[in-house]
Formats: structure tokens, C-alpha cells, sequence
């Protein structure tokens, strides 16, 4: 599965960056004990300052697995390390994956024994009611929610040949991910003659997968009110989304490790290595515009709103294509995106 | 033993290597070629950087990317990489992660190269770096060498040593090194064997004393302008016609008719057979891979 000898040495590489990452925490510990004697930090505020840390370590630290790849120079000379095929992937995305997992539960600890020994302090009534099976519930939540981020993050700059590449398809499948329910929602709402989408979508559609606010909303709208009397609408939407989450953190994680590592001669290609990855951007181009399009009967935010999601599309291709020009068939593909929006835009 | 069964690669619509196939000898083995021939590409996919479209590389009877493999061959790339604050003791060490390096060697010959110790590598010239990666790869204890443009940038002086170094490891070490470059004349002086790609298909692989034995190079001084195609046609296999001053230097392939046509043919006030020397030899047989393919195309 792994190396060891690469385990070794990657893990002394990269052991700095777990104390360096871990650092900027630790202004937390200080706070958390000092809860029994203020009423301005809460339990449900510092789990989500915790969960949102680690969150946003899950979005950002998977770029760096695929760093040896980003140029012809350094695939030459990892790949051909006396490894077994995939063992370098596997053996980076694992000591990654255990720095930002050991983060979140060294800092939930902390947190934990800091809300737990206040609710039972007399000076802090607030902290009386907190359920610990609730608190440890919500930990083990945040801890998978954590590890399905890191999946996707982990997925999407998997695709990436170059730094700007993996960057860019992080961005993509952000937006795609976020748009993709929504915006198929929406044109089912345009083309079946409704000039406004119904509240119902527009409430779905603010639930944007990779926003942690969000999550952090919804995990604890079932955690905290789970017993509570209104089990209604929000509460099935939150459900939804974090199923969701998880599967597709699940499938990412899956297909991902599961993958073949791709040969080096992609190492450092300015173009994406795969018909897949090519119809990334032109997905979530669809899908984003259907967003905007169904969220208002002004044609003017119409037309503002498709005029940003365009330069938009058209800068990503830019990036991930690493020129201005494009095939023909990347030409004619935008072309009949940007046209079908447009269409769409000007007859409703 | 390296043996390439049918190995084909190609990049996007380029056809780097085509059903290639090969048994690398031991001792030092010249690989030559013109730009784009694919030498490069076929030392990436024996090292197992790149897989192969089709065919296959069989490493002591291991396929090239398995661990088994992988852990008897170093691969010297073109342009060797160095994370960005390494030394050279950190870049050894991060080798020994994984290769047994015979240290004591590696010091012995560093120390005759006099590169700065705890400058950072990717500081070094591109020449320093070549040196250092060499100095790396000639210690490292594998049974398979393969150099990617191993020569550029290093002066005489080095590069004389460099080849002291890489002979004793082929007698001593009974080592196979595979040595890619577009320095003919070192290439000569080193290599046992030639292999020639064109096109990324195999042209020519020889002994380097078989090499040339085909060819024949006459001086030719005459009152007649002869071109390439009054050559051919009158059946000489012409693989080169040069002119220097108002002599004329003609490389063919051999033909015991070959004097005959000429002195029929141009009525030559002077007419001399001359040897040719190795590095013409070898880019004699690139021009005739060229021309072969070229015959072969129309």
C-alpha cells in the first residue's frame, strides 16, 4: 500500500508543517479554558472554529500530494524511485491525510475537556446543558465531514498536471459540486415555464456544498436539535446534504485510491490528460448558469449574471489549457454553452 | 539482461517509439539519434517514469515498473531535479532513502570534482549539477546506468574523468550503462556497443568495431560537378557528398563497383579512398537512417 522508505523520508520532509499548520491553533487552548469565566465563546462556537480549521486544512493541504508532479524534472525522479506504482501517491496522501486528522482531534480534545469542565463549573450555567453524547456525536461528525473534504479536495487536484491546473479544478469542482443539484433544479424550474424558481430551490440551492458555515449549520441543526419539536424541512435538507457529503467524499476517496497513478509523461502537461477532465469546466459552467438564471425574471441580472459566469468560464479555460488558444472543439463547445445560456436568458 | 519487446509510445499524435525491439548488451552502450528520435523517451519507460502504448521491458526477467526492477536501474535525467534548498549531502541522503550508495566512492570522486559543499544544488551551474548527478549515479549500487545527455555542460577536464570512472564500473562492476547523447566523440571513445534510433524505431545496433563497415568514404577531385542525384543515378548509394575547396568528399555505402562508376563516370584527376573516423561513422549511419526511412516513406 505504502513505502516505508518513502514513508520515512516524507514524513521527516513534511513533519515541520505539522507544527507549523498546528501553531496558529494554539491560540485557541487559551480561550478554551478561560470559558467558565465568559458567556462570549460557546460550545457550538469553538467545535465550529475547530471544525472550520480543519475544514479549510482538508481544502488546501491535498494540493501539496501532487506536487511531484507538477514538472517533467521532479516526476523523473520520483517515479522512477524503487517504488511500486502508486506507493508515492498513497504514501504522501496518507501522511497528509494523518496530519490534518491528528490537527482536528488534538484541538477537539483540547476543546472537548475545556466545554465538558466548564458545564460542570458552577460559575458557568450556560454549559450545564451540554449533552456529552451530543458533543462527541457532533466530533465524530465534523471528523468524517472533515475526511469527505479531504477526499474531494483530494480528487479534484488529482486532475491538475501543474499547480495552476490543480488549483483551477479545485475551484471547478467547488463550484460544480455547489451548483450541480441546484442548477439542474433551476432548468428544470425554466423549462417547465416557471419564471421564478420556487422558495423550496432557492433555499436547496444556498446549501453550497464546500461552504463549511453551511455544513457547520446543518450538522448541528440535526445534532443539537435532533430531539427537538420542529423535525421539519431544514432539518431534512441538512440530512440530505450531509448524506450526500459523505458519498461523495466516499466515492472521491475510492476512485482516487483506487486509480492508477498516471504515467509521468502527464507530469507537467499544459493540457488536461483527460476527456473527463475537459468537461469539468464546461459542466460547471451549465450548471452554474442554470443558478443564475432561475434565480430571478430580471433580464438585466440575467444578462449581468450570465456576463460574470462567462469571464468566468472563459478564465478557467485559460488557466487550465495554459493558453488563449483552444482546440476547435473547446471553441465550439463554449460557443454552444455561452449561446444556449444567452438563449435562454433573452426569452424568459 | 534488458530486453524491449515491440515498445511503442506515442505523444498525442507523435510517434516517440515504434514497435521496438532490443536486447541491451553489458559494458557501456552508446543510444544516438537525432532530435525527437526518442532516446529520452525509451531510458523514461526502461526507468519506468512513463508507460508504454504497447510492448514491454523485461529488467533481469522483471517487468520496468515493478519495485523488483526499479531498484536495479538509475536514471539520469537531461536535467537532474534537487528540491529547491537542498545541498549536496541532502541530496544524497534522499537517494540513500532508497538506493544503496557506496559513500566512500561517492566522496572519492567528489572530491576531485571540487563542488561547493553547502551551496544549494539548484545554484550549481547546469555543468556543477551534471557533475554532481553523475558523481551520484557512478556510486550508487545498481546493476543498470541509463544517462540522459550525460556529457552536456562538462568541461574537458571533468568529462575525461567522468569517463575513466564510467569504464572501470563496466569492468569491474560488470555493469550495463546506457548512455544517450549527441556527443559523438566521447561517445566513441566510450561506448562497446551503438544502438541508432530513427524515428523512434531501431536503425542500426553493432559492435563499435562492426560500426561503419557498410560505408566507404572517397576524395574526388575532378573537373565535372557532381550532385547527389547524378550519383544515384548512376547506382552508387551515395549517403553524403560534401564539397571543400575543388575537392569533392563522397560517403557511400559499399560497392566493389563503386571506384569503376566514378573514374567512368568523371573522369577524376584525383581519386583516393580515405578511412573514416568513428565520430563520422556515426553520424554517417544517422544520415543513412534518414535517407533509408525516406526511401522507405516514398
Amino acid at each position: 500500500m505504502t513505502n516505508s522508505k518513502f514513508f520515512r523520508w516524507q514524513l521527516k520532509e513534511w513533519f515541520p508543517l505539522f507544527g507549523l499548520v498546528l501553531l496558529p491553533l494554539l491560540r485557541i487552548v487559551p480561550q478554551c479554558f478561560q470559558m467558565p469565566f465568559t458567556n462570549t465563546i460557546t460550545a457550538e462556537t469553538l467545535t465550529f472554529i475547530v471544525f472550520l480549521f480543519s475544514f479549510l486544512e482538508a481544502s488546501i493541504l491535498p494540493l501539496m500530494i501532487f506536487t511531484y508532479r507538477w514538472s517533467k524534472k521532479s516526476a523523473d525522479t520520483f517515479l522512477q524511485l524503487p517504488c511500486n506504482e502508486g506507493e508515492i501517491k498513497k504514501t504522501r496522501t496518507l501522511i497528509l491525510l494523518l496530519i490534518v486528522l491528528s490537527h482536528y482531534l488534538l484541538l477537539t480534545i483540547i476543546t472537548d475537556i475545556a466545554i465538558i469542565v466548564s458545564s460542570f463549573s458552577e460559575k458557568s450555567a450556560v454549559y450545564q446543558s451540554i449533552n456529552v453524547g451530543y458533543l462527541f456525536l457532533s466530533n465524530f461528525i465534523f471528523l468524517v465531514m472533515t475526511f469527505a473534504q479531504f477526499s474531494v479536495t483530494y480528487f479534484f487536484c488529482y486532475r491538475g498536471n501543474t499547480l495552476i491546473q490543480s488549483i483551477v479544478y479545485l475551484v471547478v469542482g467547488s463550484l460544480l459540486l455547489s451548483s450541480i443539484i441546484s442548477g439542474t433544479l433551476g432548468y428544470i424550474a425554466i423549462f417547465s415555464g416557471n419564471h421564478i424558481v420556487p422558495a423550496s430551490i432557492g433555499t436547496t440551492s444556498s446549501y453550497t456544498y464546500f461552504s463549511p458555515a453551511v455544513l457547520y449549520y446543518s450538522i448541528t441543526v440535526m445534532i443539537y436539535k435532533i430531539d427537538g419539536v420542529n423535525w421539519g424541512n431544514p432539518q431534512l435538507i441538512s440530512l440530505f446534504y450531509f448524506i450526500l457529503t459523505i458519498i461523495v467524499g466516499l466515492a472521491a476517496s475510492i476512485y482516487t485510491y483506487l486509480s492508477k497513478e498516471p504515467s509521468g509523461d502527464t507530469a507537467g502537461l499544459q493540457e488536461p490528460r483527460s476527456t473527463f477532465d475537459k468537461i469539468l469546466i464546461h459542466a460547471t459552467y451549465f450548471f452554474s448558469a442554470g443558478v443564475f438564471l432561475s434565480q430571478s425574471a430580471e433580464k438585466v441580472i440575467h444578462v449581468i449574471s450570465l456576463a460574470f459566469v462567462t469571464a468566468l468560464y472563459y478564465t478557467l479555460l485559460v488557466f487550465v489549457h495554459h493558453t488563449i488558444h483552444f482546440s476547435r472543439r473547446t471553441y465550439i463547445t463554449f460557443a454552444s454553452l455561452v449561446l444556449f445560456s444567452m438563449v435562454i436568458a433573452f426569452t424568459r | 539482461m534488458l530486453e524491449i519487446n515491440s515498445l511503442s509510445k506515442s505523444f498525442a499524435d507523435v510517434k516517440a517509439v515504434s514497435s521496438l525491439t532490443l536486447n541491451i548488451k553489458p559494458g557501456i552502450n552508446g543510444l544516438v539519434g537525432e532530435n525527437g528520435a526518442g532516446k529520452s523517451t525509451l531510458l523514461r519507460i526502461i526507468s519506468g517514469v512513463i508507460r508504454a502504448d504497447e510492448g514491454d521491458v523485461k529488467i533481469d526477467e522483471y517487468p520496468c515498473e515493478s519495485k523488483e526492477a526499479k531498484a536495479k536501474v538509475f536514471f539520469l535525467p537531461d536535467d537532474p531535479y534537487a528540491p529547491r534548498r537542498y545541498n549536496i549531502k541532502q541530496v544524497v541522503d534522499f537517494y540513500s532513502n532508497f538506493y544503496d550508495i557506496d559513500i566512500h566512492k561517492f566522496n572519492d570522486i567528489l572530491s576531485r570534482l571540487e563542488l561547493p559543499d553547502n551551496k544549494r544544488v539548484t545554484d550549481f551551474s547546469k555543468g556543477m549539477k551534471r557533475q554532481l548527478f553523475l558523481a551520484l549515479a557512478m556510486s550508487i549500487k545498481c546493476d543498470y546506468l541509463l544517462l540522459d545527455e550525460a556529457f552536456d555542460g562538462i568541461d574537458p577536464v571533468t568529462l575525461d574523468l567522468i569517463k575513466q570512472e564510467l569504464i572501470r564500473l563496466t569492468e569491474d562492476e560488470n555493469k550495463t550503462i546506457v548512455i544517450a547523447s549527441h556527443n559523438i566523440e566521447s561517445l566513441t571513445q566510450l561506448a562497446d556497443h551503438f544502438i541508432l534510433l530513427y524515428k523512434g524505431k531501431l536503425s542500426t545496433q553493432e559492435e563499435i568495431s562492426d560500426i561503419g563497415n557498410d560505408l566507404v568514404k572517397y576524395q574526388i577531385l575532378t573537373k565535372h560537378t557532381l550532385t547527389e542525384q547524378s550519383l544515384i543515378s548512376c547506382g552508387i548509394d551515395v549517403v553524403s557528398l560534401k564539397k571543400v575547396g575543388s575537392l569533392y568528399n563522397i560517403v557511400a555505402l559499399n560497392d566493389e563497383e563503386i571506384e569503376h562508376k566514378l573514374v567512368d563516370l568523371y573522369q577524376p584527376s584525383l581519386l583516393e579512398k580515405i578511412p573514416l573516423d568513428q565520430d563520422e561513422i556515426v553520424t554517417m549511419e544517422m544520415l543513412l537512417a534518414r535517407k533509408k526511412e525516406l526511401g522507405h516513406d516514398k
